[in-house]
């Protein structure tokens, strides 16, 4: 008898499927992307950060909140802008005579008041060839594989003065590469706060528990922009007209946003790869020189793809992979 | 002339003289030389007929011959001495021949001018006692009777002990005389007296000595000049024997006739021999002997009466050893209790910090092989939790795991009292974890608790000490690992416990 329990429980045992008592708490922890997560990006001595935002996320958009997007794929997005060293070395390396066919022709070549200050004076189509050129350059540098975003005949895209060939660039959905960030992209990140539902912030969709940046507001302030010109909450996140001296200023100066972000409102506007119009790119976030009122999250600016201004810089983005 | 040897001479005196009068209770008495001096005619005509026995000859140059007279005449006495030799010496050169034992120690004298003295006593008379300070000197002294309070032996007395297996305490009467100290001498049965030991006082303990051996102790006093006393009386004693050592590694085994056969490994004695081994059991609650073998094996024919026995070794000395022990009717089933420690390996070491718990099992034993034990063991085992939420967003709090487990293990012998166990255990485990998460897109953290049954699998080994009865002593260290659906979790455990036959 006691032969015939002791068969019973051993077969009971072998028997058995998978058990799944610590499945889901191993998988709390998997690694998988949630929003502000870091990664720092590190080649040829230069430094750079890129945070990262899960997909799926529904916010609201326009100065009003009147509208809605959904980002649906997770993607990474600089935590600043990109800087006039980042920009001038990638340059030397892409634009070296030496690389033959593969060599990048920039239409502007960009300026800086010093090597941790936004790049400026760039047009849109600059900025779109100068991301496939740092995937290049940031391959070389550390053996990664990124693939160019942005391709033309079947080869990445690498002059920035061939109007036709950047204008009817369609991106490469499934690259791995950095590219421009869409406007969709960039104003979820600008009006991120996740959980915290303090001043004012939108709830969307209801009762999510997700809240967002009213529209008003410069990305990261505490309240409207513009409005109270002497107490103006812009101040602690931006430079704009009445805090910068009419001057630009180094990255990373200002308080970050929820998601660690920095400068998405003020110091330069950034280029978005979208159309405006048939004519006309997306740039957002409002430049040192803007009013306050020219902050805010929901505000949409554009320009043709050929403007270059010391107004105007850009932020790279990365999808996940 | 040689210096007669003071240890194991007769006392002269066999009681203390006091107030002048000699205590004469034992026959062996003094010769009283006036008593001598007229009798004297008659004696030497007597010793022409019979052996006389004279046992001390005084010469005039202060030496003394120890032997037996065995002629006399007119002009010489004859003497035996100690070395068989005889030896004719001339009556002029006598000074006196005792005719008794003489007390070759010195007396301590009383005198009731309350002065005192030591000397060696070498005659006395009706009136006199005459001594001599040096008892090979020719130069003597008188003290009337009438002058003395009494005289006493100057040696220790009384000496009598108290024997360990390995020590025996010794006390005596002190001298009258203040001793420096005490000398103890001792011997085998069949050896010479040495010096075994001193004592300021009048007791002492000597200790290194044989178990169950003879001894001969005496002591003698030792004065402010450093000469010693005569001995003491001669104490024999006898150190008390060891115990055996129980009999050991008992083993019971039940016989197709219905008999249970127990035997053992021999006992030994350290002073003796094992001539036999009692078997006692409980009977009608008194302890009564059930059996009695000289061998190192007995048949108990009536087990379930007696429940279990005790098996004591004996020694020649019919001394018993401790009892062993042995249960002879038992359910066949051991209860096992470990606590230890569990440290998790691998992703499951990602979630949680090594932790403690504690296992319980109950065993067949005996199935179908001896030493294949097979049963069910559950346990509980709580691991902190890791702290990991700066790279992956959670905070886990703890784990907790509640295994049921078929169990089989194999008891092999490796030495006596000791078995190599290794075991096999099969079943699941209740793995309950407790943790807060991050929700990726708000960051807003909530608590979770996760639970379910998942399989394992645990192998391991374990070493067994039997320290007694039914109860062993554990030491445990086992694999393991929870079949996941996000893989194996592998820990290690290990522990110790306690095991009990039931």
């Amino acid at each position: 008898m006691k032969h015939a329990i002791f068969l019973f429980i051993f077969a009971a045992a072998l028997s058995s499927a998978c058990g799944d008592g610590l499945y889901d708490a191993y998988n709390a922890r998997s690694g998988s992307l949630y929003a502000g997560k870091k990664q720092l990006f590190s080649a040829g001595g230069i430094s750079f950060t890129m945070v990262g935002m899960p997909g799926g996320a529904t916010f609201p958009t326009g100065v009003d909140d009147n509208g809605s997007a959904t980002v649906a794929a997770s993607y990474w997005i600089g935590e600043a802008e990109v800087t006039f060293e980042l920009w001038n070395t990638v340059c030397a390396w892409a634009g070296n005579p030496a690389r033959g066919t593969m060599q990048y022709t920039f239409a502007s070549a960009g300026a800086g008041v010093g090597n941790h200050y936004p790049v400026t004076n760039i047009n849109w189509r600059d900025c779109m060839v100068w991301c496939n050129a740092l995937t290049e350059w940031y391959n070389a540098m550390t053996g990664t594989g990124y693939t160019c975003v942005y391709q033309a005949s079947g080869s990445p895209l690498r002059n920035s003065e061939s109007a036709a060939e950047c204008d009817s660039v369609v991106p490469d959905a499934g690259a791995s590469g950095f590219r421009l960030l869409s406007s969709d992209e960039w104003e979820l990140a600008a009006r991120y706060k996740g959980a915290d539902n303090t001043y004012g912030a939108k709830e969307m969709p209801t009762a999510s528990g997700m809240f967002w940046t009213p529209g008003d507001y410069a990305s990261g302030a505490t309240g409207e922009s513009g409005e109270d010109e002497l107490n103006d909450p812009t101040n602690a996140v931006a430079w704009f007209d009445r805090n910068s001296s009419s001057s630009i200023k180094e990255v990373k100066t200002k308080k970050a946003n929820a998601l660690g972000i920095y400068d998405m409102s003020g110091n330069v506007h950034e280029w978005c790869f979208d159309l405006f119009d048939a004519m006309n790119r997306i740039r957002r976030g409002g430049a040192w020189n803007s009013q306050s009122g020219n902050l805010q999250v929901g505000d949409v600016f554009n320009n043709e793809p050929v403007t270059a201004a010391a107004t105007i810089g850009f932020r790279i983005a990365r999808s996940h992979r | 002339m040689r210096q007669l040897p003071e240890i194991g001479s007769i006392p002269y005196f066999t009681a203390f003289v006091i107030g002048g009068r000699w205590n004469r209770g034992d026959a062996v008495g003094v010769m009283r030389m006036d008593w001598i001096k007229a009798v004297a005619p008659a004696l030497l005509f007597a010793a022409a007929a019979m052996p006389v026995s004279a046992e001390h000859v005084f010469l005039k140059d202060g030496s003394i011959i120890e032997g037996k007279v065995v002629g006399d005449d007119a002009g010489a006495v004859t003497v035996r001495d100690g070395e068989k030799k005889l030896r004719r010496v001339p009556r002029s050169d006598i000074m006196r021949v005792l005719y008794a034992d003489l007390h070759m120690g010195k007396v301590f004298v009383q005198k009731r001018d309350g002065r005192n003295m030591t000397a060696y006593l070498v005659d006395e008379d009706r009136f006199n006692y005459t001594f001599r300070n040096e008892l090979n000197s020719p130069v003597e002294f008188v003290l009337r009777r009438a002058d003395v309070l009494f005289i006493a032996e100057r040696n220790p007395s009384g000496l009598k002990g108290e024997a360990g297996t390995d020590r025996v305490g010794l006390e005596w009467f002190p001298s009258y005389e203040e001793m420096r100290r005490y000398n103890i001498y001792a011997k085998k049965k069949d050896g010479g007296y040495s010096l075994a030991g001193t004592s300021g006082r009048n007791s002492h303990i000597l200790r290194g000595l044989s178990s169950n051996t003879e001894y001969h102790f005496m002591v003698k006093g030792v004065d402010a000049q450093g000469v010693e006393t005569a001995p003491s009386n001669e104490l024999k004693i006898s150190t008390k024997n060891m115990f055996p050592d129980g009999p050991r590694n008992i083993v019971k085994k039940l016989e197709p006739s219905g008999a249970t056969r127990i035997t053992w490994r021999a006992a030994t004695d350290p002073d003796g021999t094992i001539v036999r081994y009692r078997l006692y059991a409980n009977i009608d609650g008194k302890r009564a002997v059930v059996g009695d073998t000289a061998g190192t094996e007995y048949r108990v024919q009536d087990a379930p009466r007696y429940g279990g026995v005790e098996v004591v070794a004996v020694d020649d000395r019919g001394d018993e050893s401790e009892p062993e022990y042995i249960r002879l009717v038992d359910l066949g089933i051991a209860a096992y209790a470990t606590a230890g420690v569990i440290y998790p390996l691998g992703k499951f070491g990602e979630m949680a910090e090594p932790g403690i718990g504690g296992s319980f099992a109950l065993m067949y034993r005996d199935i179908g092989i001896d030493g294949l034990d097979a049963g069910l063991e559950c346990g509980i085992f709580y691991l902190p939790g890791r702290d990991i939420f700066e790279e992956e967003q959670v905070v886990y709090h703890r784990s907790v795991a509640v295994p049921v487990l078929a169990r089989a293990e194999y008891r092999a012998g490796i030495a006596e009292k000791i078995a190599l166990v290794p075991a096999l255990s099969l079943g699941y485990s209740w793995n309950d974890t407790t943790y807060m998460r991050s929700d990726p897109l708000s960051l807003a953290r909530e608590e979770r608790r996760d639970g379910g049954f998942d399989p394992m699998i645990q192998a391991g080994v374990s070493l067994e000490y039997g320290i007694g009865g039914s109860v062993f002593l554990r030491v445990v260290a086992a694999y393991g690992t929870f079949i996941e659906q996000s893989g194996r979790m592998d820990y290690v455990v290990a522990g110790a416990g306690i095991n009990y036959t039931l």
